[in-house]
């Protein structure tokens, strides 16, 4: 599937609100990170 | 421990395993709901600014929806497949420590096997930013392309778009 070219400057304004949600967004990789630890704890 | 519990009559010996498996049963449901509301939301809110920016500078129509569509795959990406990535590179990372601590020459013959496939990596992914580029800018010009209601021009474009993709999905394998 194609992706948008983010570093082109026609995605400016979604980039700007990307940056805004940047903690957020972190914090729900850790929470998947933490979610497949869990996997190692099973037989 | 839980299997040898129940094998020795000793069922007090499961509640660890419930225990984890409520607790990853938890992180998960709750993960889900947080990421949900929280792409969704970036979603919208990326679009509106795209859509007023652009509006206010004169963009065409057939611009903003193809970008607006591009932002939601962004926003899919990010939700579907950016943790499965970040998985990986964990995994890597932790089994190459472990080898090396295991050991150290195994470690490093492992992390010199990496240089080649990041060099084909980066080789593939510069060109396929190029035709990541070209492709947009062929799906930007569709809603004009159709209402244009041309057949020759429906032509050259569906033509476009599919030779991009058939060239993103090549550079795809070759990696």
């Amino acid at each position: 599937m194609p992706r948008p070219d983010a570093s082109d400057s026609r995605a400016d304004a979604a980039l700007d609100a990307l940056k805004q949600k940047s903690l957020p967004i972190a914090f729900t990789y850790l929470l998947s990170l933490v979610e497949n630890l869990f996997e190692l704890a099973y037989p | 421990m839980a299997i040898n519990g129940l094998i020795m009559g000793a069922p007090q010996l499961l509640w660890p395993f419930v225990l984890i498996w409520l607790a990853h049963m938890a992180i998960g449901a709750c993960r889900q709901l947080y990421d949900t509301r929280l792409f969704s939301r970036l979603n919208a809110l990326m679009s509106k600014k795209a859509v007023r920016d652009q509006s206010n500078d004169g963009v065409a129509i057939s611009e903003i929806t193809a970008r607006v569509e591009m932002i939601e795959e962004l926003v899919e990406f990010m939700e579907d497949e950016m943790p499965v990535l970040l998985a990986l590179v964990v995994g890597l990372v932790g089994s190459l420590a472990l080898l090396a601590l295991y050991d150290l020459w195994w470690g490093v013959i492992m992390l010199g096997l990496m240089v080649p496939i990041l060099i084909i990596n980066a080789v593939t992914g510069t060109r396929a930013y190029r035709n990541n580029v070209a492709l947009n800018t062929e799906w930007e010009k569709q809603v004009e392309a159709i209402s244009d209601r041309r057949p020759r021009r429906w032509h050259v474009h569906f033509g476009r778009m599919a030779k991009l993709r058939i060239r993103l999905s090549d550079l795809d394998a070759a990696s």
